[in-house]
């Protein structure tokens, strides 16, 4: 007899529940992630991080943010990087860190050529123009002479006669990277990442206690 | 049996017992209780909340500029288009398809367009004789208004990641009511 009257109280009640779930969900979840790229940030072996995902519908993510990214070579699969660069900043990098003497891995500017390029209508394909380290590079023009094409992708050379490749990031896009770059497969392989592929910002780490507390910038 | 609290030592009624473990309005309820009451609920309301947000189709808004590149009629109004998510869990698509992606030059926008090619083929590239290799993860994505249509040929290859749905049919306006169909073009594209 009252159970008939109980079932219906469940049901609004249940109800209720699961819409101001859905509603938390859009908002924050809590994730595990494992690997190598983020050291020493984040462990080896896994941290149970905050993620939450307003920031990035508003669009106020930026450079020094761990970000939960999915990866432009398989959207199965979730990874999670720092930003580094916005769109418009040119990024010279260095792709094989351990075979180098260069101190810096990757350098962000701001550049004029750069924003410039930016207002262009059509943009190359950022895939297919990575250029290769390794290609000998022609002389660059005098400063002067430079115009906007240039700020497409070329290489830089600098004092030390070492070659690096330079690219500047499109609408829209973020370079992305690992704080760990010996072990992290990266904007530095594949390019500059549209900004639709950021799932979510980390900003507390739940698991291991002793690490517990806020994720900020860069530790070193 | 409401207003009175039954004694401890005697056995409350069947009646009382069950109401007293599962509402809170009851006086001689623990602590213990309310948090088992409400841990269960809100575990099922978790659990029924994921599966709502992981299955349910959407109806999305097509703006007025995809009829253009869809059709080649015009049309003034826009149309609805039922875009199904159960693509996304393991992110197979098929050449031809219609699927609804997020700009990647800017994230707010969505964009409406058709397959060409998926990952790993060829296709001969836009207003040269050359042929692209498509990269892993990647799709290449065009209008079927080729004249008036941002896709592909400007910004490159799309990541799959980007993807919100497939658009399967449109429902509204109610004359255009039916199937989107796949159309293929053989000629673009190559194998391997």
């Amino acid at each position: 007899m009252g159970a008939l009257s109980k079932l219906s109280q469940w049901k609004t009640l249940a109800r209720e529940v699961a819409e101001r779930t859905a509603i938390v969900v859009n908002f924050l979840c809590i994730l595990h992630v494992y690997g190598p790229s983020m050291l020493p940030t984040l462990n080896l072996t896994g941290d149970v991080l905050l993620v939450e995902k307003m920031t990035v519908r508003m669009g106020k993510v930026g450079p020094g943010d761990v970000v939960l990214v999915r990866s432009p070579e398989n959207p199965r699969k979730t990874v999670s990087k720092r930003i580094l660069g916005m769109e418009g900043d040119r990024v010279t990098f260095l792709i094989d860190p351990k075979n180098s003497d260069i101190y810096h891995s990757v350098v962000i500017q701001q550049d004029f050529y750069c924003k410039k390029w930016l207002k262009k209508k059509t943009y190359p394909c950022y895939r297919m123009n990575i250029p290769k380290a390794s290609t000998t590079p022609s002389p660059l023009p005098k400063q002067s002479e430079r115009s906007i094409e240039d700020a497409e992708s070329q290489i830089h050379v600098d004092r030390n006669e070492h070659i690096l490749p330079q690219i500047c990031v499109p609408k829209g896009h973020v370079w992305i990277q690992g704080d760990n770059i010996y072990a992290s497969h990266d904007s530095r392989n594949f390019g500059p990442v549209p900004y639709g592929l950021i799932q979510g910002k980390a900003f507390f780490r739940v698991w291991p206690l002793n690490g517990f507390g806020p994720l900020g910038q860069r530790e070193w | 049996m409401k207003t009175m609290n039954p004694p401890r030592m005697t056995l409350p009624q069947s009646e009382t017992h069950i109401s007293s473990l599962y509402l809170p309005d009851q006086e001689e309820n623990s602590c213990f209780h309310m948090i088992i009451f409400w841990g269960s609920h809100s575990g099922l309301g978790c659990f029924l909340g994921f599966l709502w947000l992981q299955v349910m189709p959407d109806i999305h808004l097509v703006e007025e500029t995809w009829i253009w590149e869809l059709e080649t009629f015009y049309g003034t109004l826009d149309d609805y288009v039922l875009l199904e998510k159960l693509c996304l869990e393991k992110y197979k698509f098929s050449h031809g398809d219609v699927i609804a992606f997020r700009s990647p030059t800017n994230h707010h926008e969505k964009q409406i367009k058709r397959i060409i090619a998926l990952p790993g083929d060829w296709i001969t590239a836009p207003y040269s004789f050359d042929a692209l290799r498509i990269p892993e993860g990647h799709c290449w994505v065009e209008g079927d208004n080729s004249a008036s249509s941002l896709d592909s040929r400007s910004f490159g290859p799309v990541p799959l990641g980007l993807v919100c749905g497939r658009a399967t049919h449109i429902v509204w306006p109610p004359q255009r009511i039916g199937k989107i169909e796949r159309i293929i073009h053989h000629d673009r594209l190559s194998f391997g």
